[in-house]
């Protein structure tokens, strides 16, 4: 009963460690006003859009689509009512057609290209929601050795009637363990990130 | 759960390593086939096997195959992405038979006139490059090994009934040198051609629809 009594507390220990230890990191540009003191307005309309045709990419929008209709203070168009009426969306259509090697985004992190801007354009006429918030993963990474995995989220949310982008973000979101015991899984990176950019939305909503 | 890059890297010295498992035998030899791309990612590889398949189910087996120029004048948007029997997250692809589109799958066979679709899927594909150091210090970099991810499904219409379910890591090395007799492909369209070869031989085989 002694020995129990003290390696429980010491199992208890290790395991919390190892949650510890099990964490997740932010970098680069979180969400973003472009200028200064802009607010999303309660109440208002807004779509989720999967920037690219891709799995990931169509995951991710599903994830915050869902998360932002659990937060309420917006009107938040279901993923299967995009579907519905865009025709071949999500699997057949692209809308992002650039990448965060693209040298104009230096100078403009709110950088859209004219044909992307043209097709979410041509999308919000369809949804007529008045923001469409464009969500896709620049890149993916996955190192074996501490069991780290890594996505590169970045995002615009585009105002309408005005057509113009508002706010955007550029973030790494990774998580990591150094446990065998508590491997890290690629639906908990989606789940953080898709949190992260819910709730910084929903800091600049009035 | 598919830990695919581990598989690609064990199985880098073979150039393709298929795994087609036959729930139903019996195949209708008077009948119409198609072969489908189903993911549109690696247009190149996609459509060397799809021309490839169909050109070796005509040679070698009774099937009417329906061949791709035709797929794309029938159907306008082919090749499109059409939900496959798996589920993606990251890099990590874990098999799920329920989210296979098969109303589109269904109307493709009807637009297309077949009794089957081959239809297959290539979600994933990993790259590594080799880096060699000279005594000078001098680094070069040099291609290495290319690893694809492969569904594949023979399906009956309009019974829906699923005949083969394959799973294939495929790959290629180029200029690898190898002890013994077993190459791996040395490009794409290598490792493509011998996949397409194995993948109907085994249908042939195990359908009994030979010529």
């Amino acid at each position: 009963m002694f020995t129990v009594k003290k390696i429980l507390p010491f199992f208890a220990f290790i395991c919390l460690s190892v949650v510890f230890i099990s964490c997740s990191t932010n970098k680069g540009k979180k969400f973003t006003p472009v200028d200064e003191g802009f607010l999303i307005e309660s109440g208002k309309s807004i779509a989720v859009l999967s920037g690219t045709n891709g799995d990931n990419d169509i995951n991710l929008a599903e994830l915050i689509s869902e998360r932002m209709i659990i937060e309420g203070r917006l009107k938040v168009m279901p993923q299967a009512e995009i579907s519905r009426r865009i025709p071949r969306y999500p699997l057949n259509v692209n809308l992002i057609d650039f990448s965060y090697n693209d040298k104009r985004i230096k100078n403009n992190p709110s950088y859209l290209s004219d044909t992307s801007k043209a097709g979410i354009d041509a999308v919000q006429k369809i949804l007529k929601t008045d923001y469409i918030l464009i969500v896709w993963i620049d890149s993916l990474s996955s190192l074996p050795y501490n069991d780290q995995r890594a996505m590169n989220v970045a995002s615009r949310l585009i105002s309408y009637p005005a057509a113009k982008v508002v706010a955007y973000s550029f973030r790494w979101n990774e998580k990591h363990s150094y446990c065998c015991l508590f491997p890290v899984k690629w639906i908990g990176v989606f789940e953080n990130a898709s949190i992260d950019l819910t709730e910084e939305i929903y800091k600049n909503v009035k | 759960m598919k830990k695919f890059f581990l598989v690609l890297l064990s199985l880098s010295f073979f150039s393709c390593y298929s795994t087609h498992k036959f729930l139903n035998t019996d195949i209708n030899p008077g009948g119409r086939i198609a072969v489908v791309i189903a993911e549109t990612k690696y247009d190149d590889v996609n459509t060397i096997i799809a021309n490839s398949m169909s050109e070796l189910l005509e040679a070698k087996s009774k099937l009417t195959v329906v061949h791709q120029h035709k797929v794309k004048s029938i159907i306008g948007t082919y090749p499109e992405r059409i939900r496959g029997p798996y589920k993606h997250l990251g890099d990590e692809i874990e098999p799920d038979n329920k989210r296979r589109d098969m109303d589109t799958l269904a109307a493709y066979a009807k637009k297309l006139n077949v009794n089957y679709l081959y239809v297959f899927w290539i979600p994933i594909c990993v790259e590594s490059k080799i880096i060699t150091t000279d005594p000078y210090g001098n680094t070069r970099e040099s291609a290495g090994f290319t690893g694809y991810y492969y569904i594949g499904e023979l399906i009956e219409f309009p019974s829906r009934r699923i005949i083969a379910q394959g799973e294939a890591e495929l790959s290629y090395i180029p200029n690898a040198t190898v002890i013994g007799s077993r190459k791996p492909a040395a490009s794409s369209r290598e490792m493509a051609i011998n996949f397409s070869e194995l993948a109907v031989d085994e249908i042939i085989k195990n359908t009994g629809i030979g010529n």
